[in-house]
């Protein structure tokens, strides 16, 4: 023995002890660590350490890997320095994350309220931008065609036949609102099937007025004598339907003789009116009485009461008799965060026969509960 | 620039004039609480699945069932809208947040919001005969967003 190499004894006993612990690690316990459940993920670390039944004095450091951005997978691995620098890397099952699973929105679309252009969601034709103004000539029962359209770009601007939903301005029986009515179309001849209104010819209005309306999007508007020819204005996007199919009429005003208790009344007597508003999509109506005097102009000034900015749709149930009323400024539907509103109507009467009109408005409060109330008058200019 | 600098004249302090713009007002829903904004990336990525159900001819998802005349426009999805349209969002315009609840269902409390955006949108396909058409809009998209509640601690 070369006496010597004595001094390396020490050394081999120390490097056999090292060895000899290094062997005695509980690797198979660290294997099979498991998380605990519920641990948070901000606690990654603390919580692996005291789940691993190695004496913490022999580790220096504790690395998560990946980072705990990417442990979503259920195995992530740990690696800690022994004293000797090696690295042990620790395989861990996570039984499960307490992490939410990402649950998508669920959306639905209730309305579309169109604006300008293209209107992706009409029921027509959802790729074409129209605007038509055209003679409607109808019959006694409604439905009738449209000549002279306009309508860039899209179909040709030659006759069309529409479907009108007819109701007379006295659409209400015994002071209640009526929805009922509707029919269809026949496309060939333009003639309207179907049933009028219930009370179409009862209350104090003239029942020779009818309002028709196409529903959503497809504008609305008046004609006068039944059987005679009126002016009809649709502004909206898409083609005139060609659909015979007709939607229930909608009726846009309750009476206002007798007042109903409802919150969305409001009444022109002759000359104010006021509504507020409960439901955030309610709409809240009002009538314009005309004066006796012809060739009068009347400012209609609707005024919202809200905060600032709250908004309002004028909505396209603006109906007037078009040969009775004529819209000298102001925008009668669409969009308007004004808080106050102008509209200044003429009222030109063409037959003496019709001394008293009226005019319908419907305002739609899109703003919700930050819109409380809307109020407004008619003044003869 | 030592010689530039020492030529400037320190000018007198402007006093601040702050702008003046109306305070916030508490906006409430209907059960009587403050009402909780839906965040506006929130309601673009609602579009988003809008305009992608479009795109796909899937709006049967979309729709609700209170939408006017609802298998009309379904329909007309499937017979006038050429094969090759393609529906984009040019830009989100206001969104304005009209109500929000929360209602127990069988997955758990929801919170459902009913919000208001304004979104511009590009069609563009090919016509037969006129070639390729690019035509905009702008409509007013009335949306529920149903989401998972939050817990009253976490606001």
């Amino acid at each position: 023995m070369n006496w010597r190499r004595l001094w390396l004894l020490p050394l081999a006993v120390a490097f056999v002890w090292v060895a000899a612990y290094a062997a005695a690690l509980p690797k198979a316990h660290i294997l099979s660590i498991a998380m605990q459940q519920g641990a948070l993920v901000g606690d990654e670390s603390a919580a692996l350490l005291s789940a691993i039944t190695m004496p913490k004095a022999h580790m220096l450091s504790v690395q998560v890997q990946p980072s705990i951005a990417e442990v979503l997978p259920q195995v992530f691995s740990v690696a800690f320095a022994l004293p000797a620098g090696h690295i042990l890397h620790v395989q861990v099952n996570r039984p499960h994350t307490k992490r939410v699973a990402h649950i998508k929105p669920k959306v639905k679309i209730i309305r579309v309220v169109h604006e300008s252009g293209i209107d992706p969601f009409s029921t027509n034709d959802p790729t074409t931008t129209c605007s038509y103004t055209g003679i409607w000539t109808g019959t006694a029962t409604g439905g009738g065609i449209v000549s002279g359209s306009t309508c860039t770009p899209g179909p040709d601007p030659t006759v069309r036949q529409i479907g009108i939903t007819v109701a007379s301005d006295c659409s209400w029986k015994d002071g209640q609102p009526s929805s009922q009515g509707g029919g269809t179309i026949d496309p060939a001849t333009g003639t309207f099937i179907g049933t009028l209104p219930a009370g179409v010819n009862a209350g104090p209005c003239n029942p020779t007025k009818v309002t028709g309306t196409l529903g959503q999007n497809s504008g609305s508007g008046r004609f006068t004598d039944l059987g005679g020819t009126g002016t009809w204005t649709l502004n909206r996007g898409g083609t005139l339907p060609t659909s015979t199919q007709i939607p229930n009429l909608v009726v846009p005003c309750p009476n206002p003789n007798p007042p109903r208790a409802s919150t969305t009344l409001a009444v022109i007597s002759p000359t104010s009116f006021q509504g507020v508003f409960v439901d955030p999509l309610n709409a809240s109506c009002g009538m314009l009485q005309s004066s006796t005097s012809p060739d009068k102009v009347f400012t209609l000034t609707v005024t919202k009461s809200g905060p600032l900015g709250s908004q309002a749709i004028l909505t396209g149930q603006v109906t007037f008799n078009t040969n009775r009323w004529q819209v000298v400024s102001g925008n009668t539907s669409g969009l308007f965060s004004d808080t106050v509103h102008k509209i200044i109507v003429r009222y030109i009467p063409t037959n003496t026969q019709y001394t008293v009109d009226v005019l319908f408005f419907g305002i739609l409060n899109t703003a919700g509960t930050t819109l409380t109330g809307v109020s407004g008058q008619a003044a003869i200019n | 620039m030592v010689c530039s600098i020492s030529v400037v004249k320190a000018g007198e302090f402007r006093s601040i004039l702050p702008i003046l713009k109306p305070y916030a007002s508490a906006i409430t829903n209907t059960s009587g609480k403050a009402l909780k904004p839906v965040a506006r990336k929130k309601v673009a990525n609602a579009v988003k699945q809008v305009i992608d159900a479009w795109n796909q001819n899937q709006l049967d998802d979309v729709l609700d069932d209170s939408f006017y005349d609802r298998s009309r426009l379904v329909d007309a999805m499937a017979t006038d809208v050429p094969r090759d349209a393609r529906l984009e969002t040019l830009s989100i315009g206001d969104v304005q947040t009209l109500n929000s609840e929360v209602v127990d269902t069988p997955e758990g409390r929801m919170s459902r919001s009913t919000v208001m955006v304004s979104v511009k949108t590009q069609l563009t396909f090919n016509d037969s005969s006129k070639g390729y058409q690019r035509r905009e809009g702008t409509n007013t998209y009335i949306l529920t967003i149903t989401e998972p509640a939050e817990d009253e601690d976490e606001h």
